[in-house]
């Protein structure tokens, strides 16, 4: 045995703990050969005995009896109320509890409102093109309705503004672009759905620009903004005190480009 | 009957409001709070505020004694080092600077507690083993816990790593630089008195 593998064994040797006697024979060997590691065991022993004789001395040591007595008179006052403890237990559980609830509530809440300030966000410069085939084929210009005035030719026409910007647009222009665009279909239920629930809308009122029309096989359906006093065009009641507040539209556009039809959302 | 019962069992029924088995409980397991507290702290009344703050954590069923996790013992020693270092902290305002020697540099600065030996009036067993007991305190608390709890309370080195809870190998570590700074400190002191006392064996 070296003096690395005695220093491993050294503390069980001196402490007499269980170990193999072939290695505690070696060891004790070892110190006949080595006076360094013989002091070694020296001091350790020492010290053993020295902490032996020290917890010896304590053994008999134990905490005065006030200790008790204030233990006791702690236990028995929890004793006494253990239906009270329980109930404020149960009562704070219950308060974190609803809590809990109140703030994901919150969450959901503002989550939701989030969602629709960010979908109410006016657009600028973007512009939603939905294509509109089969749900909202073109007013017949037999059908139009007679109380609704025909604008004159020589009247301008009425100027529309920007577009809203679609959600979809939207939140894919602020992802960077990295994402493809959705395919219209999508768009288009989203903007109906959403438009089903949260929009009231007028019918669709045609929009007589030229004496013949011909019929549309196809269009496409654009949300504007216009000035509030087009609705006034259409026949429609006009609140004076929000006269500076724009109007949202559908306007039904054809393929060659004019307006056939438009309906008012609010 | 009680005295039978396992911690556990006496826990359990003094949970449910038995003022005998919490006596009983109190009554097996103070002494050893106690002197594990006396012995980290040097200080007796230190050991009865410990002690009374372990029992009352469990009077007050604040503690999180988990059966799974060690014996109900390592727990309660747990909860005695951790007020016992609360007391450290506390009491570390309040003692004042003095300079330390060389031979002390190893001692924490919290260490209020701790008195220094007088090797040169060692003369009698008694008064060693009060060396030792002064080597013990002015060892740094992480090694001056676990030689108490493995040396002088004779606790397993699991169950010594549940009470601190941390793993056995740091116990072993731990302990093993202990003894070598106690046999260090013990030797120096043993050096003087040979020299000053004419005392040729310093150990019991």
């Amino acid at each position: 045995m070296n003096c690395g593998n005695f220093e491993t064994i050294i503390h069980d040797l001196a402490r007499n703990q269980m170990m193999d006697a072939a290695a505690r024979d070696r060891a004790l060997a070892h110190t006949g050969e080595c006076a360094r590691c013989a002091a070694q065991l020296a001091d350790e022993r020492a010290l053993a005995a020295g902490l032996k004789a020290l917890a010896a001395t304590d053994e008999a040591k134990s905490a005065p009896a006030v200790v008790e007595t204030v233990l006791l008179a702690a236990f028995r006052r929890q004793a006494a109320m253990p239906v009270v403890e329980t109930a404020l237990t149960r009562s704070r559980q219950t308060i974190w509890r609803w809590a809990w609830a109140a703030a994901a509530a919150i969450l959901l809440a503002s989550g939701f409102l989030a969602y629709r300030a960010f979908q109410n966000d006016p657009g600028s410069g973007d512009r939603t093109v939905v294509k509109d085939k089969e749900e909202r084929p073109a007013p017949e210009p037999s059908v139009a309705p007679p109380v609704v005035p025909s604008i004159p030719k020589d009247e301008p026409r009425p100027k529309i503004a920007p577009v809203e910007k679609s959600r979809s647009l939207l939140a894919s222009a602020r992802r960077g672009g990295k994402r493809t665009q959705p395919p219209p279909f999508l768009i288009r239920e989203s903007i109906t759905s959403y438009a089903n629930e949260f929009e009231e809308k007028t019918d669709f009122v045609s929009v007589n620009y030229e004496d013949s029309q011909t019929p549309m096989e196809s269009g496409q359906v654009i949300r504007v903004r216009m000035p509030r006093s087009a609705l006034a065009r259409f026949g429609l009641p006009v609140n004076l005190e929000q006269a500076d507040v724009p109007v949202k539209a559908d306007v039904l556009v054809g393929d060659d480009g004019l307006a056939r039809a438009i309906r008012f959302v609010r | 009957m009680l005295s039978t019962l396992s911690d556990d069992e006496l826990l359990r029924l003094m949970r449910a409001g038995d003022e005998e088995a919490f006596l009983a409980l109190y009554h097996r397991r103070q002494g050893g709070i106690y002197r594990f507290a006396l012995r980290m702290s040097g200080s007796e009344s230190v050991a009865e505020d410990v002690t009374q703050e372990v029992f009352l954590t469990l009077v007050g069923g604040d503690g999180n004694y988990d059966a799974a996790r060690g014996s109900f013992s390592s727990y309660l020693f747990g909860v005695a080092r951790n007020q016992v270092f609360k007391r450290f902290e506390k009491d570390r305002l309040l003692t004042p600077i003095v300079e330390k020697e060389d031979d002390e540099r190893d001692a924490p600065t919290r260490d209020g507690f701790i008195a220094l030996a007088d090797p040169l009036g060692d003369l009698a067993r008694r008064e060693t083993i009060e060396s030792v007991r002064q080597a013990v305190l002015a060892l740094p608390a992480h090694y001056r816990e676990v030689v108490v709890l493995c040396d002088l309370h004779e606790m397993s080195y699991a169950d010594a790593a549940a009470a601190l809870g941390c793993a056995i190998g740091t116990v072993r570590s731990r302990l093993h630089r202990a003894r070598a700074l106690l046999v260090e400190r013990l030797r120096g002191v043993e050096v003087v008195e040979t020299r000053q006392a004419g005392i040729s064996n310093y150990y019991v």
